[in-house]
């Protein structure tokens, strides 16, 4: 098999669905050029039940045969079979997606943390860029202390007079 | 997130991380509406693949 990436630096097919308050960004990414495969890009936006909301992505695999999904939320399993350079222009558009929902949803507290202990820094650079994507949607990005090698983060929403420059 | 509370839900938060994001992705996935919407990625990629050999033909 070979993963083929259908994503370019521009527009990419997206489309939303809400659950109650949550939402998923679901992202048309690439297909398997021997199976019957497809790969979309998943980011979730949902509300837990303390009130805040969490960011979730990950990659889902389509198996048009038997019509069943599986989800790859790991790093590692993912670079098994996509290249660095397709990672790259999926993460583009991940983010892109996270910059849509935080613009729509508009959560106030966003919790996010790596699944796996000390990654990599290669690794950690994909919530690098989440991170400034907050910063420039006018969250605060809180970086609070790790777990066990877990990194965690809290996200929040400025003051709207701050946002919009009103009180400067 | 500044007391122990605080401090203990979000490391309970990260204990649980992985298997809440699994069992909320299942979820979705067995949303009608997400389901559809991966078949209908699948079939729009079906196309391009089968238009790609004409357009070099």
């Amino acid at each position: 098999m070979a993963f083929v990436c259908i994503l370019d630096n521009e527009d990419a097919f997206y489309e939303v669905a809400r659950r109650g308050s949550s939402h998923l960004v679901t992202i048309n990414v690439g297909y398997d050029d021997a199976e019957e495969r497809s790969y979309s890009a998943m980011v979730a936006l949902d509300r837990m039940a303390g009130g805040e909301w969490e960011l979730t992505f990950c990659l889902s695999e389509y198996d048009a045969e038997t019509d069943g999904i599986h989800d790859f939320f790991r790093e590692r399993d993912v670079a098994g079979f996509i290249a660095k350079n397709d990672r790259t222009l999926i993460l583009v558009h991940v983010i892109r997606a996270i910059h849509d929902l935080l613009h729509s949803v508009q959560p106030d507290r966003v919790y996010m943390c790596t699944f796996e202990a000390d990654l990599p820094e290669p690794a950690m650079l994909k919530y690098d860029s989440i991170e400034e994507m907050f910063r420039v949607c006018h969250y605060a990005v809180h970086r609070q202390p790790d777990h066990h090698g877990q990194r965690i983060w809290w996200m929040e929403r400025r003051a709207p007079a701050i946002v919009d420059g009103l009180n400067t | 997130m500044s007391t122990a509370m605080d401090r203990a839900r979000e490391i309970e938060l990260a204990e649980t991380a992985e298997k809440r994001a699994r069992e909320r992705m299942a979820k979705w996935n067995s949303d009608p509406k997400v389901k559809a919407s991966v078949r209908r990625n699948h079939e729009t990629i079906r196309e391009m693949k089968a238009a790609a050999p004409a357009k070099r033909a």
